[in-house]
């Protein structure tokens, strides 16, 4: 048994060589002389820098990116009054809904119903420490990667079925339970998808699975495509994909708060800035899937011109993601709940164990 | 330096932020209690009833079978992460390192060959629908 043990050994899992953003901040600012302190300052700041780059980008999608797209998919104009194309529009928005009167129901289940959102919100924005936004955006990079994103953004489960019971309310109720049954149903199809991209890449750490996506798929002699997975194993891309946008609840999977069967779901009774933070969460997760899908599907940061571009190229990717949900939102109907579990537990499951043993079984006969 | 620090630094701003914007529409907000406006929401109309109410059974269905899969999935992981090293190296052979896990994953696809026979994944019907789905 020792030999055996030998040989599959594997290569170093963790991959020390990326430089993450805690060290580069920690060098530019001189910090890195000041010891543990010091340390823990620069990984602050560069966690600060990363999070208030994800609620710029919601603030962006929420009041103003969300309402043209859709304005421009019912041929309508939206927002336009305040600035340029009715930029404005974030900053007045973000001053009135925080401005907007708490009314808390008279049979809220509290703590419970205060820290619903503050949970919504939260766990979505853990989940952007692992991944690598190129430009040496990237926070940290553990070998657990992919696995620690999948368990952060469950998190945000328990905030839902909190704000659905805590609020008191029977639609509330059944909104946070919906959300359950459908986060339940998909995280297998979701997590088992992923598990065969790291069957290609054998490992979870992030940044190893980009480096792999940088190898050439085929020689064009012009372009070079490279080997991203969503290239090599687009069944498994479209799996995902679908199986994202129900662990996010959009449409064609928004059965949880399908505003013409339970008013709201489970965010009914929620005003003020509970309300801005239940919704923050559910955009940071709408743009969390989409970082996931660009970081194990689409190469990451990868993209023609200089490494420098990285970051851009992979917010074009997210935001990809991002119309891609609104256009689903503006062009299909919404399931029901029963054909929602019958999708998940009876097509989806079915369809990702079969992508994972058959990827399993190639891999192996080509290797 | 170690991944979690910068991580926790994460979670940390990722609790700072919440509570920031709490903290500023504390401040921006008017309070006007009135007791009519913090009824619960139903429709309009004057609430009936209690509200934790009996739903379908289903949700601790599928709930159950999640467990399950769940743990199956948390036993994939090492193994996918090992997979590649092992059917490269020439010590194993690839039935060796495949097999196993074909094993592992047919015992719980008959699990779920099962649930689905008894209906745990088919959402619970009333007489009646299922009456109008026979005639159908």
């Amino acid at each position: 048994m020792d030999g055996r043990i030998d040989a599959v050994a594997p290569a170093p899992l963790q991959n020390d060589e990326t430089v993450l953003l805690p060290e580069r901040i920690g060098e530019l600012t001189g910090l890195d002389g000041f010891g543990v302190g010091g340390e823990l300052l620069a990984a602050f700041l560069a966690a600060f820098l990363v999070g208030n780059l994800m609620l710029a980008m919601t603030g962006v999608a929420g009041p103003w990116a969300k309402r043209k797209i859709t304005a421009a998919f019912t041929d309508r104009i939206a927002v336009n009054r305040l600035g340029p194309a009715g930029l404005f529009i974030i900053v007045a928005d973000a001053v009135r809904l925080l401005s907007k009167e708490l009314v808390i129901p008279e049979n809220a289940d509290r703590p419970a119903y205060d820290l619903a959102p503050i949970v919504v919100a939260s766990s979505a924005l853990l989940g952007f420490a692992v991944i690598p936004m190129g430009s040496g955006i990237h926070l940290a990079d553990p070998e657990v990667g992919l696995a620690f994103v999948f368990a952060v953004a469950g998190i945000a489960s328990i905030g839902l079925v909190m704000a659905g019971y805590a609020s008191s309310n029977k639609y509330s109720l059944l909104g946070g339970l919906r959300a359950v049954a459908q986060n339940v149903a998909y995280e297998i199809p979701l997590v088992i998808t992923g598990l065969s991209v790291v069957i290609f890449a054998g490992s979870l750490q992030m940044s190893t699975i980009v480096e792999a996506q940088a190898e050439t798929l085929v020689d064009l002699g012009v372009v070079t495509i490279p080997a991203w997975y969503a290239l090599v194993n687009p069944f498994a891309f479209v799996l995902f994909l679908l199986a994202n946008f129900a662990e996010v609840g959009r449409n064609p999977f928004d059965t949880p708060e399908a505003p013409t069967e339970i008013v709201a779901g489970y965010q009914t009774e929620y005003s003020s800035v509970y309300f801005v933070l239940i919704y923050l969460g559910e955009f940071l997760h709408i743009f969390l899937g989409g970082a996931i899908i660009a970081t194990i599907f689409l190469g990451g940061p990868a993209g023609p011109g200089p490494a420098e571009l990285g970051i851009v190229w992979f917010l074009i990717k997210i935001w990809a993601v991002f119309l891609l949900t609104q256009w689903l939102r503006s062009a299909v109907p919404r399931v029901r709940i029963d054909q929602l579990i019958e999708i998940g537990w009876k097509g989806l499951l079915v369809l990702s164990f079969a992508n994972l043993i058959l990827t399993a079984v190639i891999v192996g006969l080509i290797a | 330096m170690n991944d979690w620090i910068a991580i926790g630094a994460l979670a940390l701003v990722g609790l700072l932020i919440p509570l920031g914007m709490m903290l500023v529409s504390y401040l921006l907000r008017p309070t006007v209690p009135e007791t009519s406006k913090r009824a619960t929401y139903e429709s309009g109309e004057i609430p009936t009833g209690g509200t934790r109410v009996r739903f379908n059974i289903q949700y601790y269905m599928v709930a159950l079978l999640f467990l399950v899969f769940d743990i199956e999935t948390a036993f994939l992981f090492p193994w996918a992460v090992a997979y590649l090293d092992a059917v490269e190296s020439d010590a194993i052979s690839l039935l060796e390192v495949l097999g196993p896990m074909l094993l592992f994953v047919a015992i719980l696809l008959i699990g779920l060959a099962w649930a689905w026979r008894n209906g745990a994944v088919q959402w619970a019907q009333t007489p009646r629908q299922v009456e109008a789905d026979s005639d159908r």
